[in-house]
């Protein structure tokens, strides 16, 4: 009986929650449906340097069952012209960090509770703009989306839409950002861009509807899509979990030479560590909505220093390891609802000391660009 | 000792299920949930509220009002007053001659609603409530049993198809095709005809034009079914059942009857109320039940011929299409919320 | 495919006229002489030869059904008992209302339903999707019969602002445009009976399949192109949801000409629906069979005409 207390949800409980969450919800929906001046949402970076800067954001969806709290206290820095990847099992909450930035979570469900995301937004006249897209009103999201920074998603399968033909949905691109475009124009960088994705029948691929195209096609086809507007900032959701090896492998191979045509940052998003291994220059690791370590690529992979780090590379498989069996961390990513104020990691690291039962440990500095978060380098720290 | 030792276990078990993360969140079960998420829609409450109530009316209505039988003619008798006139000249001067001839009636018809007659009697002197009640006993027996025969033959028929496959699939996916394309109504013209020209005793001609009415329904249930199974047949576990050598009934009985079962239900709920709009549509158009006995539709169809009925005498018709809307908008109502319930994917 | 859809329906139907016992007809005919009218000898004699009625051996059954069937594919369904005039006549000659009526209810009907079950999608749980979530209700639990006496009651009898029944004003005699008003006048409220009661089903639909639409992958890469909004819904949302829409519009087809019954009559409009009813009270057996078989002709035709719109609107889907 006293299993079944604990474990379900009372019906007046779930009344409490909907009630609650109905009023967060509501006040979030009327703030993103706002009206408002730009000089509400400008604002001025920490370092010039970055192109992004995430600041303690907290993105929650409200469900039924409670406030998840999906990505919890996020803080990270894209700097111009770097590939950032963030690394994390699924459930981490990475993807939501992602959708934040693009302001496409599914509302009123999915909202930003609070955080900055400030955006260096590059003007057409050639003057930068600072914005800060977590405050930005939904109707003025259009001034970054797209053609500040572009997405690539996770689903090259379903993501086209199935009624328009390729050249339709690239054009698109093309006339949103260009207003005066004639449709040679349009056709014409169209073109281009399927030409630098390396699609060998471009003219075909133009005038094909999505399904007459394979995954890796498709995937080729929403890069080119990302990279019509010159953005300056791609964000790339896991562009190759859907795909088979070969071509994983060549999407990636694209990927890395447009950074340096296009003259942009990238956030990579994925759960492979050989992906951010080979693409990456800064590398974060999110566990359970919350970011627990964060560097240079080299930094990560030589000097891993979070329980988690450490066994999320261990359970790579390499060829020179001498054991059969993979290593595994034990358990799961918790559910995020009803969150505890330990470290969320405690049940499952082996390196468990008696701090960690106390409060959640803060971000410690090991190197002028390496954060963890872990009460084991507490004491260095102080030492230091 | 061994007692003991048990309580010591299960505390260590509670205690186990506290303290790891991934546990200590409050999950419900699946039925309970949908419980839950059903009886938090205002709706569904409303429509579970209207189809008791239109039960409670008609099935135990008549066992405790007893004042009027379903087909007992109210005869305390009616004075029906008619006035004549006639104009006549005499001398250039008109004059207008005023008769009021009395009439005494053996049955009181049209009766405005009093405390005797709750709403009234209808035109041939049946007391209107208590028809209301065997009206909504015949339309409720008639839906739910159209129902149940609909679900019965189109699980049957869906589920040969679907797991048989072949030759028996693509003859049963046929006959859908073909009793999908007969039109509805008109053929129930038809079979009114054949049922007047055989003599067909009033009282069991709905429920021979609502076996029909089955079988010409059967194919929605049986394509659910049947796309059920062929969903269910490409899904892992059903591969796994097989490499673990279960035998074919209960891979069935198994794995296909909780997948279907939720949109059964739903589809059940809402068929309800569409079977008791076909039947009431059929009385209307004097095809079903027919007088004396009562039905919600019959009891409409009056006024189709008389328009003086239909201005002045709203107590006489309206009551029953009320009782219609109740029991069709309830069925839809809990059909929906059920479906809302059960869709793991609606969120709210 | 279809053709073999046909003839399954018209066995059935066929099957169904010989479970009628002869003698019964007789008795039809004969109550329809009463009348007034006067059934032929050789119509009757006709009926029985392409029916091949009166011979109930196993052959003689197929006989009269390939009879039957072969005087069908020469459109030739027989002479109505009542009209003594060919059926397929009669139904031409009465189609023309019901359709005028099916039609102007349609048009309206996917004008109304469509823009507002776009809005309830986009606009989930808000007041406008409970308002349509009522009219939705309304519209599938109304009986037709009901609903349309009530306002038959309401604005013609009570309020006096239409007419009640019928198609033509009988008294007076008008021509040109004046008639094409009173038939408005007429038409008005069975067409706004149709309206309301179908928009409910066909908001559902479109409600539906908007939100399935709504949140699929391609609307998120739409919004993260950085189109706008309206764009994305009404573009990249809208073109989507129209498939459906579009192929239940083909199924229409069917029910543009087959007539209304129950609002027919509850208006007494002298459409097809209405004579069908009629011909089935007065035992006009030739008609209702020629009728039913219209019908089923009609539905085969939309089921083809979906496929074929279906593979006209979805590329994904190829016409062989």
């Amino acid at each position: 009986m006293a299993k079944k207390n604990t474990n379900y949800l009372s019906g007046r409980e779930i009344r409490k929650i909907a009630k609650e969450n109905n009023k967060v919800m509501k006040q979030l929906e009327a703030y993103k449906h706002r009206k408002c001046d730009e000089s509400e949402y400008l604002t001025t970076m920490s370092n010039p340097e970055n192109i992004l800067e995430i600041e303690n954001l907290n993105t929650y969806f409200f469900t039924e069952q409670g406030v998840v709290k999906a990505v919890n206290g996020v803080s990270l820095d894209i700097p111009k012209n770097a590939t950032v990847g963030i690394v994390g099992e699924s459930g981490c909450g990475k993807s939501v960090t992602s959708m934040s930035v693009m302001r496409l979570l599914q509302g009123p469900t999915g909202q930003i509770y609070s955080g900055e995301i400030r955006f260096n937004a590059k003007e057409n006249d050639g003057t930068e703009k600072i914005y800060d897209i977590a405050k930005m009103p939904i109707r003025d999201i259009h001034k970054i989306r797209g053609n500040q920074i572009a997405m690539i998603f996770q689903e090259p399968m379903t993501s086209l839409n199935p009624v328009f033909t390729i050249g339709q949905q690239l054009d698109e691109v093309t006339f949103i950002n260009k207003k005066d475009a004639t449709k040679e124009d349009a056709k014409a960088k169209s073109m281009e861009m399927l030409n630098l994705v390396g699609i060998a029948a471009p003219e075909r691929v133009y005038a094909a509807f999505p399904h007459e195209l394979s995954g890796g096609m498709r995937q080729r086809v929403m890069i080119a899509m990302a990279l019509a507007a010159d953005p300056r900032l791609i964000i790339a959701d896991e562009p190759t979990t859907a795909l088979d090896v070969t071509i994983q492998a060549q999407i990636l191979d694209l990927l890395r030479d447009l950074k340096d045509k296009i003259d942009g940052s990238i956030m990579l998003i994925t759960h492979d560590l050989g992906i951010i291994a080979e693409m990456a220059d800064y590398v974060v690791v999110m566990y359970a909505g919350k970011v627990i370590e964060k560097g240079t690529a080299k930094e990560i992979f030589h000097n891993p220093m979070h329980p988690y780090t450490i066994g999320l590379q261990k359970s790579k498989p390499t060829l020179k390891s001498d054991s059969d069996m993979l290593f595994n961390i034990p358990g799961n990513v918790p559910n995020p609802v009803n969150m505890p104020n330990y470290c969320y990691f405690k049940e499952r690291c082996d390196k468990c000391i008696e701090k960690c039962s106390g409060d959640y440990p803060c971000m410690i500095q090991v190197s002028p660009t390496h954060f963890v978060s872990c009460h084991l380098y507490e004491e260095d720290q102080n030492n230091g | 000792m061994e007692k003991l030792k048990n309580k010591e276990e299960v505390v260590e078990e509670v205690k186990d299920t506290e303290v790891p993360l991934d546990k200590n969140v409050r999950l419900m079960s699946p039925t309970r949930m949908v419980v839950r998420r059903f009886f938090r829609s205002k709706l569904s409450i409303l429509g579970l509220i209207m189809c008791i109530s239109l039960f409670v009316f008609s099935f135990l209505g008549p066992v405790f009002y007893t004042e009027w039988g379903e087909i007992e003619l109210d005869e305390s008798g009616k004075t029906e007053y008619s006035i004549s006139e006639t104009t006549y000249e005499v001398n250039g001067v008109e004059y207008t001659l005023r008769q009021t001839t009395e009439k005494s009636l053996k049955d009181n018809f049209l009766a405005p609603p009093s405390s005797e007659h709750i709403l009234g009697t209808d035109n041939e002197g049946y007391d209107i409530f208590v028809r209301l009640m065997y009206g909504g006993r015949i339309s409720l027996i008639v839906s739910f049993i159209a129902v149940f025969l609909i679900t019965i033959l189109g699980v049957l028929m869906g589920g040969i198809a679907g797991f048989f496959g072949g030759v028996i699939d693509n003859v049963i996916m046929r006959l859908c095709d073909i009793l999908i394309c007969l039109p509805g109504i008109p053929i129930l013209l038809i079979i009114s005809t054949i049922l007047d020209a055989s003599n067909i005793d009033a009282k069991y001609r709905i429920y021979l034009l609502m076996i029909y009415l089955t079988f010409i329904s059967w194919p929605g249930t049986a394509r659910l079914v049947r796309g059920q199974i062929l969903s269910l047949r490409e899904q892992e576990y059903m591969v796994a059942a097989e490499a673990m050598g279960y035998s074919t009934p209960r891979k069935i009985f198994k794995h296909l009857v909780p997948n279907v079962m939720p949109q059964l239900i739903v589809s059940m709920s809402l068929s309800l109320g569409s079977m008791i709009l076909y039947e009431a549509t059929l009385s209307y158009l004097n095809l079903g039940v027919k007088a004396p006995y009562a039905a919600w539709g019959t009891m409409i169809n009056i006024i189709s011929t008389n328009q003086d009925i239909l201005q002045n005498h709203l107590n006489v018709w309206v009551p029953a299409g009320v009782c219609i809307v109740i029991a069709v908008l309830g069925f839809n109502f809990v059909g929906d919320g059920l479906r809302d319930a059960l869709d793991p994917k609606a969120r709210r | 495919m279809s053709l073999f859809i046909l003839l399954g329906v018209s066995m059935i139907i066929y099957f169904l006229i010989r479970l009628m016992p002869v003698d019964f007809i007789q008795d039809k005919i004969n109550a329809i002489n009463q009348g007034g009218a006067t059934v032929s000898e050789e119509t009757v004699n006709a009926m029985y030869a392409m029916y091949g009625l009166g011979d109930n051996s196993f052959l003689g059954i197929l006989e009269g059904y390939v009879s039957w069937l072969s005087a069908l594919v020469r459109f030739d369904l027989g002479t109505s008992f009542v009209y003594g005039i060919p059926v397929a006549d009669v139904i031409f000659e009465h189609m023309g209302v019901s359709f005028a009526v099916a039609l102007i209810a349609t048009i309206f009907e996917f004008m109304i339903a469509i823009p507002l079950g776009i809005t309830a999608a986009t606009h989930q749980y808000s007041f406008r999707d409970y308002i349509v979530t009522i009219l939705v209700m309304i519209g599938i639990s109304l009986p037709s019969f009901f609903f349309g006496q009530m306002l038959k009651d309401l604005l013609a009898l009570k309020l006096g602002w239409f007419p009640a029944s019928g198609l033509v004003n009988a008294t007076a005699s008008y021509t040109g445009v004046e008639l094409l008003l009173d038939y408005v006048r007429h038409m008005f409220i069975p067409i706004l009976t149709i309206v309301i009661l179908s928009i409910g089903a066909r908001m559902r639909m479109t409600r539906t399949n908007m939100l399935e639409v709504m949140n699929s992958d391609y609307i998120r890469t739409a919004r993260a192109k950085g189109l706008s909004e309206n764009v994305v819904i009404n573009k990249h949302a809208f073109r989507n949801t129209l498939i459906p829409l579009v192929t239940s519009l083909a199924g229409l087809l069917p029910s543009l000409f087959s007539g209304a019954i129950i609002t027919e009559q509850v208006f007494d409009l002298p459409g097809i629906g209405n004579i069908a009813l009629d011909a089935m009270n007065r035992g006009d057996i030739p008609f209702i069979m020629g009728y039913n078989m219209f019908l089923a002709l009609l539905s085969v035709i939309g089921v083809l005409l979906a496929d074929l719109m279906y593979g006209l609107v979805d590329p994904r889907v190829k016409l062989e």
